[in-house]
């Protein structure tokens, strides 16, 4: 063990953290204006510019933004190690996040002749995009890579939430051949089947197993609940990745089969072969997700510390929202699979009414990242945001105990009330995100309902942190008394 | 119960029994038994962190060296411990249900992050480089 690397004392100041945090809210905004001036179509497919665009507004600007902030956070709790030189680290990496996310939005957007851009220069912005996010979440990535390099048996938490940030750096490789397929116009004929592993790298693998990470370790921490069991803790995360890695690998085999067109290949094992074990891969990663939200929920509801909580009422939507994605999504694909091989018409009627229900693969990826992912960041931010504040006031006070008096409580720093309002407008989203997609002329309520969630996130930051300020400074006269 | 790690996290679970007790029957405002539940908790974390801070600490200390890392920190959270837990006992012998469940979420998430870093960090560590983890193992349970 290395003891040198040990490091209590040095957590980032609290500033670090919430300019991740403040920046979200700007983002959400943007997402809901383009929700807004995009209208009705942009729910009728995935491929539509104004449904990417917002999408990687949200996942990129919104989810892993706050994520970032953190995991900065976390890391001195978690592992004993902070990064050096946090302020410059951070304040570069928040600044070519929000550039490279603006740019790729403006990208997107250029091909919507309602908004009236120069399409021209396109091509300019995802560059713009791609450099930017190469060097801010790239090296970020790296950075927090190489600070926990030496591994350890006893953090399932930092051994999960590494294989999420590798799992960012593949989406990072794979989003850069998109793009070159894009720039110079396909030469490589792997774009729009890469789509799908990117976004499952994204949001399985970064997104969720990072999610699942700190679950591992907040949960028992924060709720008082049972520690997850060993089995899932230590080899679920693993075997999500693992069956991640051959899925990809499974896209790249069958694309390049169609690309070469060579006999070489196809006369060792029949494409449909590949085709089979994809499927297969898709299975088990809805399964494997199914297997944690059952097991949090049961952890969770077998918590010790039964007080009311919004965060603990977040934690179970988003369980809730991962487990019938998965659930819904691998019968649909089981569906499918029989449709195929018997062509039999019952079946095809409950495949026509999930989809008649509006259920596509454009709900299944906005009820995962607004019901599930966005409900975690908002059971977390309710937690950390009121909690840091307390840390380093608390910090400040060390060993003299008047000015520890000074300290405010919880409730005090974020009453339960507000949590639970902020809770509330959540639900209220996430409400008129389903009315929008079974029809999607309520887009403007969705969109009013964004605005009203992150507008009230941002009030609620902004008074933690006055607050902050003021008896930061309270504290700093008492000491000096 | 073989090992430094093993024992003292169950002191912890333990702690968080009586606790979660206490705070429950605050909030149902059930003082008699919130005021028993209580005792059972203060003379618990008490005898914990005299444990660690005249025992574990000073063997983790003279064995790694480090008299004022990491267990200096600790030392300066049992202290923060103490305040809020003596400021709880006065809004329990008052019955502010309020002001105590506000301070009960802030112990709560004070003590739960320390632990973490404990059971974590700390305590793997201490049984890792003391040459005779089994002796002051043996010293810490005779400690009451
Ligand atoms: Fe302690
Ligand atoms: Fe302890």
């Amino acid at each position: 063990m290395n003891l040198a690397g040990l490091d209590f004392d040095n957590i980032p100041p609290f500033s670090v953290p919430m300019r991740f945090f403040f920046v979200a809210p700007v983002f959400a905004f943007i997402s809901a204006l383009i929700i807004a001036v995009a209208g009705e179509s942009m729910w009728l497919t995935r491929w539509h510019p104004a449904t990417l665009a917002v999408t990687h507004a949200i996942v990129l600007g919104v989810i892993s933004m706050i994520m970032c902030g953190a995991i900065l956070q976390l890391l001195p709790v978690l592992a004993g190690k902070s990064l050096p030189k946090v302020k410059l680290i951070s304040t570069l990496t928040v600044i070519l996040m929000a550039a490279g996310t603006l740019s790729l939005i403006r990208a997107f957007l250029a091909n919507m002749l309602v908004l009236g851009l120069d399409s021209s220069n396109s091509n300019f912005f995802f560059a713009v995009s791609g450099i930017s996010f190469t060097l801010g979440l790239g090296g970020f990535i790296c950075a927090i890579l190489w600070l926990i390099r030496q591994r350890s048996q006893a953090s399932v938490s930092i051994n999960t939430m590494r294989l999420g940030f590798i799992a960012m750096l593949v989406v990072g490789i794979i989003a850069s051949l998109l793009l070159a397929g894009y720039l110079f116009a396909s030469q490589f004929n792997i774009t729009k089947q890469l789509t799908d592993s990117h976004a499952s790298w994204g949001l399985i693998g970064w997104i969720s197993l990072v999610i699942i990470g700190v679950s591992f370790q907040v949960l028992p921490m924060f709720h008082v609940a049972p520690a997850f069991p060993r089995w899932c803790s230590r080899y679920l995360p693993g075997f999500l990745f693992i069956t991640l890695l051959i899925y990809t690998l499974m896209t790249l085999v069958i694309t390049q089969l169609t690309v070469i067109d060579s006999i070489v290949i196809e006369s060792i094992v029949d494409s449909a072969v590949w085709q089979f074990i994809q499927t297969i891969c898709i299975g088990l990663l809805q399964l494997s997700l199914m297997v944690y939200a059952v097991t949090a929920m049961h952890c969770l509801y077998r918590r010790k510390r039964k007080i009311s909580d919004a965060s603990v009422t977040c934690w179970f939507i988003a369980l809730t929202c991962l487990f019938l994605c998965c659930a819904i999504s691998l019968v649909m694909s089981l569906v499918m699979s029989l449709d195929m091989g018997l062509m039999n018409n019952s079946v095809t009627s409950v495949e026509a009414l999930l989809f008649n229900l509006g259920w596509s693969p454009l709900t299944l990826a906005s009820i995962f990242i607004y019901g599930w992912i966005l409900s975690v960041i908002m059971a977390m931010i309710i937690k950390i945001v009121p909690f840091l504040a307390y840390l380093h006031l608390q910090r400040q006070c060390g060993f003299h105990l008047q000015a520890f008096a000074l300290l405010p409580n919880m409730h005090e720093l974020l009453s339960k009330s507000r949590m639970q309002y902020l809770l509330y407008s959540h639900v209220f989203s996430l409400f008129a995100l389903c009315m929008t997609l079974y029809s999607p002329q309520n887009y403007w309520l969705l969109s009013l309902a964004i605005i009203g969630q992150f507008g009230y996130l941002l009030f609620l930051m902004i008074k933690v942190s006055s607050r902050y300020r003021h008896i930061t400074s309270a504290i700093d006269e008492a000491l000096l008394s | 119960m073989h090992t430094i790690p093993d024992f003292m996290t169950a002191q912890h679970r333990h702690c968080d029994d009586s606790f979660i007790a206490a705070e429950s029957a605050v909030s149902a405002k059930k003082w008699p038994e919130a005021d028993s539940q209580w005792a059972i908790f203060t003379t618990d974390l008490e005898i914990h962190l005299q444990q660690e801070e005249t025992i574990l600490f000073p063997a983790f200390e003279q064995a790694t060296g480090m008299t004022m890392g990491p267990t200096q920190v600790m030392r300066a959270e049992h202290a923060q411990m103490r305040q809020l837990v003596a400021e709880m006992t006065q809004q329990l012998s008052v019955q502010n249900k309020d002001l105590f469940l506000g301070l009960s979420e802030t112990l709560m998430i004070l003590m739960q992050q320390h632990n973490m870093k404990e059971e974590q960090m700390l305590y793997p560590m201490t049984q890792a480089h003391l040459p005779d983890a089994d002796a002051v193992l043996q010293q810490v349970k005779a400690y009451s």
